[in-house]
């Protein structure tokens, strides 16, 4: 009899480690080699202190492809996210998605695994410190931000930031395999209308467009270009907006859907080459603004002298 | 050989004479400030929410904020950092917020309102203005603060919302000045004003 309740204790002590082993297994797995798996979380992010409250948010994360998605509910309904190497994808409750594109290593790619890891990869990147607490959590600092780690599962338990403490509470934490999700799921696409912003290079972009624009080049009045990008798709009332960013010298140029039948008041009239045309005062700088049928070119310049020197070299003031 | 040189001396005086009166025919007149299309965190930052919404005539503060409840269901904004608006020349802080979250809920619309009179020259009258923007709360440079999505976004929600019970005119300001945000993103309004009549 003792030699039978010793074997079953036995056996019973196996199978409880079998289940610990797996489920440690899983945990490490977390941050193990799951380069075929894809992380599922669902996590109440809880604000505490004068602004308390909480947002349960749900993540699918495949770190290895750097591709992530999340799902959270806000007071207008049902919000989507969704990043990748050069992009970043908003599906709103209501009206078009948003989806911006930018260089591959675009900060805004980060922005969904940033809620959870921003600390972790603020120290991999050299510029945040580590201490090791204990066998069970690990912390680190960045200036006014701090995060306390799970080591077992490498994901946050709560974070101070300015002194507002955010704790994370993990409702569902696992590894799916990837092959459960289609290549629809991390897509840059939507469903629904799509409105687009789109970072590139100035003249690929004046190639893409819909309308003649006014191109100044790389360099204008001894700024360099700094940013180009082209919006389509996110007013009904705007087809097309270029954008070319020369320092404190910014160009909008845009394919109204319609030509305006009322304008920004006040302003003096500026004389013009082609087209009507006013100039406003909005400190620290000025706004010219042009309009030519249903183009608009908008210019904000930091003072009148480069906002109508601006204009002669897009051909528009004498 | 006296006359010759008189004659380049009238020259040259009718050629600068041209060219100070042509340079001076290509400048404006005077610039009179009218309303600053935009709202900044203080006078001296470079970001800045461009305005986006109008409540007009009869627009009070009060009565705008009436109507936001009774269209959209947007509450007083509590996480809502205060910005500058600027007021026939001189700048001041906001007088009221608005938010879908009724805490600081993670993605929402969000509008800053400010009250102003037109002195009878736009045909506003008494009028609140603001920049609506839809907005989350992305990682990193984000964390407890707002990303904004988009101004045309909200700008259109809350214009199908009004239109229902009130007149509705676009206006096109311009203000599509572009700003980028601490995630690398640039964001910008397509410079069309939804400008309702609240009575």
């Amino acid at each position: 009899m003792n030699g039978r309740l010793v074997s079953t204790a036995i056996l019973l002590a196996i199978a409880v480690a079998g289940v610990t082993m797996g489920a440690t297994a899983k945990a490490f797995a977390v941050r193990g080699h799951h380069d075929e798996r894809v992380l599922h979380l669902v996590v109440e992010h809880r604000l505490s202190g004068p602004e308390h409250g909480s947002q349960v948010v749900e993540y699918w994360l495949d770190e290895s492809r750097n591709l992530a998605r999340s799902l959270e509910h806000g007071s207008s309904g049902q919000v989507v996210n969704a990043t990748g190497s050069g992009w970043w994808l908003h599906v709103p409750p209501h009206g078009p998605a948003i989806r911006y594109e930018g260089s591959h290593a675009a900060p805004f790619t980060r922005g969904i695994f940033w809620r959870l890891y921003y600390l972790r990869d603020a120290y991999r990147s050299g510029i945040a410190t580590r201490q090791e607490i204990n066998d069970r959590y690990v912390a680190y600092t960045l200036a006014t931000r701090r995060a306390v780690y799970d080591r077992a599962t490498g994901l946050p338990v709560w974070q101070t930031i300015d002194g507002r403490r955010m704790d994370f509470v993990y409702h569902v934490n696992e590894q799916l395999p990837r092959s459960e999700f289609p290549e629809s799921f991390f897509s840059a696409h939507a469903a629904t209308r799509l409105a687009v912003t789109r970072e590139a290079d100035r003249r690929e972009l004046l190639r893409s467009l819909a309308f003649s624009a006014i191109d100044p080049g790389d360099q204008l009045l001894g700024r360099d270009i700094e940013k180009a990008f082209v919006t389509r798709g996110e007013s009904a009332l705007t087809i097309e907006q270029l954008t070319l960013i020369y320092g404190d010298i910014r160009i909008e140029q845009a394919l109204l859907a319609a030509e305006p039948k009322s304008i920004r008041p006040g302003g003096a009239e500026i004389r013009l080459t082609q087209g009507t045309g006013r100039l406003h005062v909005d400190p620290p700088g000025v706004h010219a603004m042009v309009l030519i049928g249903n183009r608009a070119i908008n210019v904000f310049a930091p003072d009148t002298t480069t906002a109508m020197a601006t204009l002669r070299v897009l051909g528009l003031a004498p | 050989m006296i006359e010759s040189r008189k004659i380049r001396v009238v020259a040259v005086v009718f050629a600068a004479a041209f060219a100070i009166g042509f340079s001076m025919a290509s400048l404006p007149a005077s610039a009179d400030l009218f309303f600053y299309s935009y709202i900044k965190k203080d006078s001296t930052a470079t970001q800045k929410e461009p305005i986006n919404v109008l409540f007009t005539i009869g627009g009070t503060l009060s009565a705008s904020n009436d109507h936001i409840w009774h269209h959209l269901s947007w509450s007083d904004a509590i996480c809502s950092g205060t910005q500058y608006f600027q007021d026939h020349g001189v700048w001041q802080a906001q007088q009221g917020t608005r938010a879908s979250g009724g805490w600081c809920d993670a993605v929402r619309y969000h509008i800053r309102l400010n009250q102003q009179d037109d002195d009878g020259g736009a045909g506003y009258g008494t009028f609140t203005m603001g920049p609506v923007h839809y907005e989350d709360r992305p990682g990193g440079c984000y964390d407890l603060n707002h990303r904004v999505v988009s101004f045309n976004l909200a700008r259109d929600e809350v214009n199908n919302k009004f239109t229902t019970w009130h007149t509705a005119e676009w206006v096109y300001w311009g203000n599509t000045d572009p700003y980028t945000q601490c995630d690398g993103t640039s964001r910008q309004s397509d410079g069309w004003i939804a400008r309702l009549v609240t009575p």
